[in-house]
């Protein structure tokens, strides 16, 4: 890991080397150690080490960003060179805002656990020997992928502002095949490796495959669910980013847009993006610098806040909310670490309170319908099930839902107390199970 | 020591440490992005990235490591890491792994470049983009004009320890632009000459003149402004013809991903899935309609999946996928297809130096049939047209799908009657491809490149190519997406 002393030098050689008015830099990547079985045996060991340095420098308003993953010598001052002259080249950008003044930034001192990255690939492949081998014995199939590896940003400008942070992540994806179509899926996140219970989650996952062999096709129609937190996750993942996006929210292109104040959700839904909570970990501070802090997005069913970096707070006349991200950022700013707050219930419970309905392990290839109305489609993966009487029973084939998350999230029976963390497309999740009534399934898979 | 040398050192260090098989590409690689949005530039970013991927085989499982640093001392670092991560793997394996066999190809290739995009002027590309998003802006209603182009410079070495060594340089260029309409209710984008960024291929500037940008752009943002106040896609079973971006990324997802035979062996379970063609299906199976020819070719010209040699040094080959609706070929590797008794048809890319090769989409091509599209059109009774995506979804065995489109046109007796909006469809793909009835000829033809597509753990992203003309399916779900 480029230590905090060891960015700090790269990040002021680059300044230093900057003949522009103004100079932020930026210094990000880590190492990844992958360990990928599938079949009940291990397919893939990978290593890789990335670190990128990106340079974004301003000529008045004429502004340019270069990247380069070689930053020794004279590498370091060709990147800085090629920003300028992507700068002197440009025509100005009317809404470049000055880069921020030097202030405090907080740093996470749990983030970085030595223990995650000293975790060897020996140390993976003998942790995942027993499930392999009694995968094989049940005559099931096991896939997945066992991850550790660490990150880091750094950040520095030419007005003396710099903020470092270093973290592990570690990550366990477990799918368990059984014979006649019977499948199941178990996930954990975590900075901390040795938080993963990896034979449990994939005993959990063998049980459950075995009991989703021989599924049938549900007609499809509205339902009572009940989404398991690896379901949840896809509808919070569209539910963030199609509703507060500042930069599509300012050109009325989102859900939440005119509805600030508004309580549109069921009153027990709550979202918060928070990277200093052990869930949703990440950098407090953004990709200009700007110092984060827990931000309310939804508050009992509410819109709250919207998110602003520093050039589009700066256009509405508002103060960033530190959601900047990584340069030239041509999408805006944008929540990164959202957690939705859980409920009174497990996830035993919200099965054992319906009388009838799905269970739905986890959704996939979910994608967007309808932005304004946040109307999503996808399917169902890994596990659907019938509820009856409080109980699953029917394995069902995939199915495909459409459904408008404004009224997913209004209608709202019950949510999980246990909420789990995940990695997301654009950053740390965390969410918990749900039970929604009226969800929509229009179809069904054919095997 | 140049990046040749290197490359040897990293097999010659593999074989002194035990393993059977070695290989290594080290990777330069320069790109350059620019967009400008609503008058303004939205984002100018250059990257140049470097670095050396090593894969070796010891007792017969796999071990690989990416590493951007290229000092003698730390690639053989990297390659002793490899080689560890292979050992921890082997106690692991069932059965080890072998390779399809393959001759030693000592050689280097260049894809088809007229003017080095690279060497044009930024003032020159921000001029062409100024021109695009001054008359998007011009159209009364136009809340968001987009415009950009994006270019690719990759050098490659690959060498091997059966004594290949092959140099390859890809060119490519991206460019397109879009205009979004925005009511209180509705958002309504369209994009030229296709959705997410516009047309992409392994060419060079002279690309961009032959897209006629400027020439489209007062179409399309009057299109956007008309979407709003156009009426929704009506529901029901339907004639639904394809063209362009939509055909082509239907054929991406239910034909291109369902044939690579990593999914089929399960190696994506855990992440992109399996396939429904599996392996005794081949041969067998009705995929489509007798007028279905899928081709894997990346030896086309200008494709984005073009390429002369693929990552493990396979030359690149045209191989059947379906023939006359029957399906016939994967896409493979050489461990892949060594599992089937098979040779590799060239399909193991991997992204960058920092991933290793997996099995990925070349260009995959529905050839082009007999049927003008004015004849197509004019002998459709009750149907929907689409040319370019919105929004996509496919099960992880690629069977259900729901698509929709930017934009439709209603056909009903023989004529298009008018414009509708948020059009989607639905179906199972062997149904939905034996419903064909009708492929527009090769006057329509044309590659697009998709430069997204997204495999593998890591995730890997891909530029890969598919030739299409017009398509015609019968009985098709549409105006799905809407549920009461």
């Amino acid at each position: 890991m480029l230590s905090k002393k060891k960015a700090q030098e790269i990040l002021a050689d680059a300044i230093a080397a900057s003949p522009a008015d103004e100079t932020e830099v930026i210094l990000s990547g880590g190492k990844t150690f992958s360990t990928r079985f599938t079949n009940n045996y291990i397919s893939q060991n990978g290593a890789q080490k990335e670190y990128d340095l990106t340079v974004r420098v301003a000529f008045g308003q004429q502004v340019g960003v270069a990247s380069c993953n070689i930053f020794d010598g004279p590498e370091l001052k060709r990147v800085v060179a090629q920003a300028c002259e992507a700068a002197r080249h440009s025509k100005a950008d009317q809404d470049w805002t000055a880069v921020l003044d030097p202030v405090e930034q907080p740093e996470i001192d749990f983030a970085y656990q030595q223990g995650t990255i000293d975790y060897t690939p020996h140390d993976k492949a003998e942790r995942l020997a027993p499930i392999l081998k009694r995968s094989a014995e049940r005559e099931l199939t096991s896939a997945g992928m066992l991850v550790n590896g660490d990150q880091m940003l750094s950040i520095m400008n030419s007005k003396g502002l710099f903020a470092y942070q270093a973290w592990t992540q570690a990550s366990f994806t477990y799918t368990a095949m059984a014979q006649r179509q019977g499948s199941a899926w178990s996930e954990f996140h975590t900075h901390d490796v040795r938080e993963i219970e990896v034979e449990a989650l994939a005993e959990q996952a063998m049980a459950r495959a075995l009991q989703a062999r021989d599924p049938i096709a549900a007609e499809p129609g509205a339902y009572t669910v009940v989404l398991a937190p690896t379901a949840v996750l896809e509808l919070v993942e569209f539910l963030n980013y199609l509703g507060f996006g500042g930069l599509a929210y300012s050109e009325n292109r989102t859900y939440t847009a005119g509805k600030l104040g508004q309580q549109i959700f069921d009153p027990r839904i709550s979202l918060i993006d928070d990277p200093f909570h052990p869930l949703t970990l990440g950098p407090g501070f953004d990709y200009e610098g700007q110092p984060k802090k827990a931000l309310p997005l939804i508050e009992n069913g509410v819109i709250q806040h919207m998110t602003y970096d520093r050039r589009l707070g700066a256009k509405m006349g508002v103060r960033s909310t530190g959601h900047a991200l990584m340069p030239p950022a041509t999408m805006g700013p944008f929540p990164t670490n959202v957690r939705l707050l859980g409920g009174d219930q497990s996830l035993d419970e919200l099965v054992a309170s319906t009388e009838r309905g799905i269970y739905v392990t986890r959704l996939w290839y979910s994608n967007v319908v309808d932005p304004k109305q946040a109307t999503v489609t996808g399917m169902t993966r890994d596990g659907t099930f019938m509820i009856e009487d409080g109980q699953l029973t029917q394995p069902l084939k995939n199915m495909r839902y459409n459904e408008s998350l404004l009224k997913a999230f209004a209608h709202v029976e019950g949510i999980g107390n246990q909420v789990c963390s995940f990695q997301g497309y654009f950053g740390r999740l965390a969410v918990p199970a749900l039970k929604l009534r009226n969800f929509h399934f229009t179809g069904v898979s054919a095997d | 020591m140049n990046e040749k040398e290197l490359a040897q050192l990293a097999i010659d260090t593999a074989l002194q440490m035990g393993a059977s098989y070695a290989d290594a590409r080290v990777i330069r690689l320069q790109r350059e992005s620019l967009e400008v949005r609503n008058g303004n530039v939205n984002g100018i970013k250059q990257h140049i990235e470097m670095g050396m991927g090593i894969r070796v085989l010891v007792n017969g499982a796999w071990g690989f490591a990416g590493n951007p640093d290229l000092k003698k001392s730390k690639v053989e670092i990297a390659v002793q890491r490899a080689v560890a991560l292979a050992k921890d793997s082997a106690h692991l394996y069932h059965k080890p792994v072998e390779l399809a066999r393959r001759k030693a190809i000592v050689t280097s290739w260049k894809s088809p470049c007229e003017q080095e995009p690279f060497a044009v002027s930024l003032e020159r590309k921000l001029e062409a983009l100024f021109e695009i998003d001054q008359i998007l802006r011009g159209v009364k209603g136009v809340a968001l004009s987009e415009s950009g182009f994006d270019f690719w410079k990759e050098w490659q070495i690959f060498v091997n320890s059966e004594g290949s060594a092959i140099e390859q340089e890809i060119i490519q260029t991206g460019a397109g632009f879009s205009a979004t309409a925005v009511s209180d209710t509705d958002v309504q984008i369209r994009s030229f000459p296709s959705s997410f960024g516009g047309q992409f291929a392994s060419a060079g500037y002279e690309l961009i003149p032959t897209l006629d940008l400027t020439a489209n752009a007062q179409r399309i943002a009057e299109e956007a402004v008309q979407l709003l106040s156009a009426k929704n896609c009506p529901s029901g079973e339907k004639t639904l013809i394809l063209g362009g971006s939509q055909l082509a990324l239907q054929v991406h997802e239910s034909c291109g991903h369902p044939v690579e035979f990593d999914r089929v062996l399960g190696h994506e379970a855990d992440f992109a899935g399996t396939s429904f063609l599996t392996q005794d299906k081949l041969k067998h199976f009705q995929y489509g309609s007798e007028i279905v020819n899928i081709v894997a070719d990346a030896t086309v010209p200008g494709g984005l999946g073009s390429f002369g040699y693929d990552d493990e040094g396979t030359p690149a080959q045209c191989s059947d996928i379906i023939r006359n609706g029957k399906f016939v070929g994967y896409l493979m590797g050489r461990e892949t297809a060594e599992s089937f008794g098979m040779e590799s048809n060239g399909a193991m890319r991997a992204e960058g130096y920092n991933h290793t090769p997996i099995v990925r989409m070349t260009n995959i091509n529905l050839l082009p049939g007999e049927h003008e599209l004015e004849e197509m059109i004019a002998s459709t009774k009750d149907g929907i047209w689409i040319n370019d995506n919105r929004s996509w979804s496919i099960d992880d065995k690629r069977l259900n799908f729901q698509f929709g489109g930017e934009l439709g046109w209603e056909i009903k007796d023989g004529k298009i009657v008018g414009m509708v909006k948020n059009p989607t469809y639905t179906g199972i793909t062997p149904q939905f491809w034996n419903s064909c009835d009708a492929i527009a000829n090769q006057k329509h033809y044309k590659v697009w490149g998709t430069p997204n597509c997204g495999k593998g753990q890591p995730m890997q992203v891909a530029r890969v190519g598919h030739g299409v003309s017009y398509a015609r399916f019968n009985n098709v779900k549409v105006g799905v997406g809407y549920a009461e």
